[in-house]
């Protein structure tokens, strides 16, 4: 058939189907696209699913057919057997699922070959899953509010951490907000805190989402009620959670053109909010290859950076 | 002799089981008649068409959905009708399960199972080969005008037929994430301990007798007093206790970030963005020149 081809992925062999599938129509960016994307973004994005349960959401009819969308714990039984898996808990209900695990490029082909346009990894490692390396804040524009708004609510986080001497990181969403990371690689960290002594990261998300909406109830809210968001950037915590996915840095959205969820620097989100350019904090996937071919992963210290949560 | 309140059969693979449905729960509830406080004259409601006296019978009461406010779309009892689910008399199963998997929160109304005339041997066979399997059948049936889940258990040779909420009517913990408790407060390891201490104290096996319905009780007792010409004292309640503050963690984060903030020289206060992300930064080129210490690659 046209548009298939086997290919041999690091000694792996794969089979490619449908590469001239238009998966976003309105930028008539094709699945062989897709493939090409992931493809050359590996370095940068392997590193950041490496040892995760990853949650595919797939389209196999494009971005636009939401009906036909899905997404995709368990990983698919026609694996091919060299495709890693991790058996994680995956809900109280779900019980334990095996769930795909990408550790290196023919597996990630593999996924973008399915389809699965965006990658939702675990904040924990999958041997871990109880501890998170990282807390992570999803900051949500409810319109009229929009990315700018969620850049403000991003510099009033880094300064909050920087009172306790924890650096943290920007990336959009590449979808409509902006999400901040604090990377913590410590074991002494978990989920919910285990009573005593140690420190949990949603609690925590959660007293800083509430005290940013505390200092400024007209800006921020912390509830996920939909009518409280209405222009108000939405602080979400709660994905600080073991069964909780974010989207991975680099991966790709299932939006209108194939935006990317982009690490940037705090100097560029200083810049879109004093230039008024949310236009800025918007990448594709070729912008995206361009800036790790210039600043390399600006998201590395997240996976290196082994910082403390403050004690209060 | 009891009286079955629906029929059909059990059907999975080629086996098919006519069975009869029994309603295992006797509601015990009181029911309570309205009157008149004056003369004990019996309350009757009637409808009426708003803003009229005139009553409206029946077969004149349509049901509608009102899409704004005073604009309606009327249902007929036909048009209801024909979006019923099919009636069909099979209770088809879907899948076999281990009681266990199954959260009770999903559990609604019992019923017992017997065999229908003629099915007793299919039936028996039924219940001892789920017994010695250990597993639960989940099927899907028609009841009432609704497509019902539920398991079906065996038990000393018997089927009971409990009706399951679909997934989507059970309300998952996060939608009441301002009610329910979404993190663990800190307590003292001591404290967990004497109250597990307590628990197991209190532990013993299940008997369902040992446990009554004591309003019920109550209400028939003092219904018999009052009929008997007895006066009723209501008994003062217990004194109210203080709730017991939870940890505020907020608020703690607020104090935190003050105490910071006070430590700093006032000039420090407002450049503080600029000058507060230096030592982060320090941190992390340290950070990145020796790895071993401050990082590690997982």
């Amino acid at each position: 058939m046209p548009g298939d081809s086997q290919i041999e992925v690091e000694g792996r062999e794969l089979k490619l189907t449908n590469l001239d599938k238009v998966l976003y129509p309105k930028a008539g960016f094709t699945k062989g696209e897709v493939v090409d994307y992931y493809a050359k973004v590996a370095p940068a994005i392997v590193p950041h699913l490496a040892g995760r349960a990853v949650t595919l959401r797939r389209f196999p009819e494009g971005v636009e057919d939401m009906d036909a969308a899905f997404f995709e714990k368990r990983c698919p039984k026609h694996r091919p057997d060299w495709v890693k898996t991790a058996r994680v808990e995956a809900g109280p209900h779900a019980g334990m699922i095996d769930f795909c695990v990408c550790d290196g490029l023919p597996t990630l082909v593999w996924m973008a070959q399915l389809a699965a346009i965006e990658l939702h990894p675990s904040l924990s490692l999958a041997a871990e899953s109880d501890r998170p390396t990282v807390l992570a804040f999803d900051l949500d524009p409810g319109p009229p509010a929009d990315v700018l708004d969620c850049c403000r609510v991003g510099l009033r986080l880094r300064e909050l951490f920087d009172h306790f001497g924890v650096e943290c990181f920007p990336k959009t969403s590449g979808s409509k907000g902006l999400q901040v990371y604090a990377p913590l690689n410590n074991d002494d960290v978990t989920y919910e805190g285990d009573g005593a002594n140690g420190q949990g990261t949603k609690p925590l998300a959660r007293a800083i989402a509430q005290l940013l909406e505390k200092q400024t109830p007209k800006e921020v809210v912390s509830k996920m009620k939909k009518e409280e968001r209405k222009g108000k950037v939405f602080v979400d915590w709660s994905q600080n959670h073991r069964r909780k996915t974010t989207i991975a840095a680099y991966s790709l959205r299932a939006r209108e053109q194939p935006t990317v969820s982009t690490p940037v620097t705090w100097n560029e989100v200083e810049r879109a909010v004093e230039t008024q350019d949310a236009g800025s904090l918007v990448f594709e996937a070729g912008d995206v290859l361009k800036r790790i071919e210039q600043h390399g992963d600006l998201f590395a210290p997240v996976l290196e950076l082994r910082q403390r949560l403050p004690e209060l | 002799m009891a009286r079955a309140i629906w029929s059909g059969s059990i059907s999975f693979g080629l086996l098919n089981v006519p069975v009869k449905l029994y309603s295992a729960v006797a509601r015990r509830g009181i029911s309570l008649r309205e009157i008149r406080e004056s003369d004990g004259a019996r309350i009757r409601h009637r409808r009426v068409a708003e803003g009229t006296d005139e009553e409206v019978p029946y077969e004149e009461i349509v049901k509608a959905f009102e899409i704004s406010k005073d604009r309606y779309v009327p249902l007929s009892k036909d048009e209801l009708a024909s979006l019923d689910p099919a009636k069909t008399r099979a209770i088809e199963v879907q899948d076999f399960v281990e009681i266990a998997e199954i959260d009770p929160i999903y559990f609604d109304s019992p019923y017992y199972l017997g065999p229908a005339t003629g099915a007793e041997r299919a039936y028996s066979l039924l219940a001892q080969a789920m017994e010695g399997s250990g597993k639960v059948a989940i099927a899907r049936f028609v009841f009432r005008n609704k497509e019902h889940l539920a398991a079906i258990r065996p038990g000393d040779g018997v089927l009971t037929l409990t009706t399951m909420r679909f997934a989507d009517e059970v309300v998952p913990p996060s939608e009441l994430e301002d009610a329910l408790p979404s993190e663990q407060p800190k307590v003292a390891k001591r404290e967990v301990d004497m109250a597990e201490q307590l628990i197991d104290s209190l532990t013993r096996s299940f008997d369902p007798s040992a446990y009554r319905d004591e309003h019920r009780e109550e209400l028939l007792a003092m219904i018999e007093r009052k009929a008997s010409g007895e006066d009723v004292v209501v008994a003062p309640e217990g004194e109210e206790r203080e709730a017991t503050k939870a940890p505020d963690l907020m608020a703690a984060l607020e104090e935190s970030i003050a105490a910071v903030q006070s430590k700093r020289s006032p000039k420090a206060t407002k450049k503080r963005t600029a000058k507060a992300r230096k030592p982060a930064a320090k941190k992390r080129s340290a950070s990145t020149a020796k790895p071993s210490p401050k990082s590690r690659s997982r």
